[in-house]
């Protein structure tokens, strides 16, 4: 047992406990969330005469923006709320509780055609794009590594005069470029299905095509940094199914990183906005869904430049052990 | 000239503990000569083959290539050896002709692409210069892998073992560019522990075992111990018993 103890450790330990940390992780984010909701007081505009007192846990707007509005007429009440924003829909739930019956309800969405999808595309592109970068990346950096110590390539390649670290930024660039392709190409195949399927249901996205050419070049860097954490996983291995095993297990870490970015309080600035990927996934959501986050987008790109070279570096050391430089 | 001072290196294993594979290993090789590295399997010549080439660090002592330390100046050291062993490969998607110009690069051959031209019409293997070396039979990469070592043209050789599954015409092409080497002042490591090889080309041995240095004396001194005056029989005098 001893003899193959990193097989034993990524291949049996590490999916035992896996998915029994990942359904305790999805038990304790949806408690977050149900505590969310339950403290939630979200602000409602009422206009005419209130016939009926409000829910409790509603609070009428005065002097801050509301997420809905109520509005008395006389045989009805309308509520006004928008699709694309969770808040308003709890308000929406909560005032149909209350006032259902003995009101006659009209329920009125007013967010602009297609925010509601546009909303659920800003959260899902990013993550997208994180999991792509990594599954991408993670077969080319271990045949650029593995293979080539395994095939004898690389001692052919080390006994000449270049340096380290120049094997490991042609792999880098090789891998990179690999990554940027494939998930350039599952990208535009997604988006082309999408705009389809939107079109064949008669779905509108209010997405504008400038957000997404915005974040662009942070989605370069995430497949750089793909495929950094690919080649540190895959350097330090001994065998293909070793290697295989080691870059799982690191993509499985950085893509549960990129779930943090999605989740529904995940919000830019908050703690979670200096989490390597997290942080990334965050400011691309935020990009999507209109904003400008300048400093954070610079936070971001920083955080993952510096952790690609950090892994670039570590990886010539391991490249080789015990190797002259 | 290789000069080899002390040169340790020890291997840690988690059932068998600490193993020293190299234990203050001292020898040199000369210009113009073709000096052999003899022992059995496990004996330590790769180690201190790998640790003259740099791709493993020495734990203690000193080695000097080409007048270079190898801890001091590794990648100069590196420009000045043509290293080669059984398990140097070569990149299956390039052409046999792709793959020195390619390497003559990465030692810094000023004008790499003529090298690799000039090295195809040497070795004779103008036919399938331009095929994916994935295509080539065992004899003609090994061709095409003799053909890199020499590419930037270094003063000195080390061969490790390079005979090893190549038929007699192949093996007999690599001692002739190695005799040429000796001519043309060239220093040559080389290991084997094939006794006519070493008899063919070396005029002096170093007979390794357990990791130290059994004999270092010429070929015609290490003969005449042997009381049948066979390299052979010399040889496992020095080699028999424990190896440690």
């Amino acid at each position: 047992m001893a003899r193959d103890v990193n097989t034993l450790l990524l291949t049996v330990l590490f999916p035992l406990f896996l998915f029994p940390g990942a359904v305790w992780g999805m038990t304790q984010v949806e408690s977050m969330r149900e505590g969310w909701e339950e403290g939630l007081r979200p602000r409602v505009t009422v206009e005419g005469d209130a016939r009926e007192p409000l829910p409790e846990n509603v609070v009428e707007a005065i002097d801050r923006p509301a997420v809905a509005r109520l509005t008395w007429r006389e045989s009805e009440v309308e509520i006004a709320y928008r699709a694309s924003d969770p808040e308003s829909v709890i308000a929406r739930d909560r005032l149909v509780d209350a006032l259902d019956d003995p009101w006659p309800l009209e329920v009125h969405d007013v967010a602009p055609p297609g925010e509601a999808l546009s909303v659920v595309v800003a959260r899902v592109v990013p993550l997208i794009l994180v999991v792509l970068s990594l599954f991408a990346s993670m077969y080319p950096a271990v045949e650029a590594v593995v293979a080539d110590r395994e095939r004898g390539t690389q001692e052919t390649s080390l006994s000449t005069a270049a340096p380290r670290w120049v094997f490991l930024a042609g792999k880098l660039v090789a891998v990179a470029a690999i990554t940027l392709f494939a998930v350039s190409a599952s990208v535009l195949s997604a988006a082309a299905t999408l705009v389809h399927v939107a079109v064949l249901v008669g779905a509108e996205i209010a997405l504008d095509p400038l957000r997404l050419l915005a974040i662009f070049p942070l989605a370069v860097l995430t497949a750089l940094y793909g495929a950094c954490v690919s080649l540190l996983a895959a350097a330090p291995t001994r065998s293909f199914k070793q290697a295989q095993n080691t870059a799982s297990a690191a993509v499985t870490a950085v893509m549960l990183l990129a779930l943090v970015g999605v989740l529904p309080r995940a919000e830019l600035g908050s703690g979670l906005g200096w989490l390597p990927v997290s942080n990334a996934v965050l400011v691309m959501r935020a990009w999507l869904e209109g904003e400008t986050p300048w400093a954070w987008t610079g936070v971001a790109a920083g955080e993952l430049l510096l952790l690609g070279v950090a892994s670039v570096w570590l990886a010539t050391r391991w490249l080789r052990p015990g190797s002259l430089a | 000239m290789i000069e080899v001072e002390g040169l340790t290196r020890r291997f840690h294993d988690r059932e068998l503990g600490t193993i020293t594979a190299v234990d203050h290993v001292n020898f040199r090789a000369d210009p113009g000569e073709i000096v052999g590295l003899l022992g059995p399997n496990g004996a330590g010549k790769t180690t201190t083959m790998r640790m003259l080439a740099t791709l493993i660090a020495p734990d203690e002592g000193t080695a000097r290539v080409n007048g270079l330390d190898v801890r001091q100046d590794a990648a100069e050291v590196r420009r000045s050896i043509g290293y080669l062993s059984a398990s140097t490969g070569l990149y299956g998607r390039l052409t046999a002709r792709e793959v020195l110009e390619y390497v003559a690069r990465l030692q810094g051959c000023p004008d790499a692409a003529a090298r690799a031209d000039a090295l195809v019409e040497r070795f004779e293997i103008e036919r399938f210069s331009h095929v994916t070396c994935d295509r080539l039979s065992t004899g003609m990469r090994q061709k095409v892998n003799i053909a890199r070592a020499l590419v930037h043209d270094p003063p000195v050789l080390i061969f490790d073992e390079p005979t090893a599954g190549l038929d007699v015409l192949v093996a007999q092409q690599l001692f002739t560019v190695l005799e040429e080497a000796r001519a043309a002042g060239k220093c040559v490591l080389y290991s084997t522990h094939i006794m006519g090889e070493a008899e063919r080309l070396c005029s002096r041995v170093v007979v390794i075992h357990g990791g130290r240095v059994r004999a270092e004396t010429s070929m015609d001194e290490l003969r005449s111990r042997a009381p049948d005056g066979r390299l052979e029989t010399a040889f496992i005098d020095l080699v028999a018993g424990p190896s440690a």
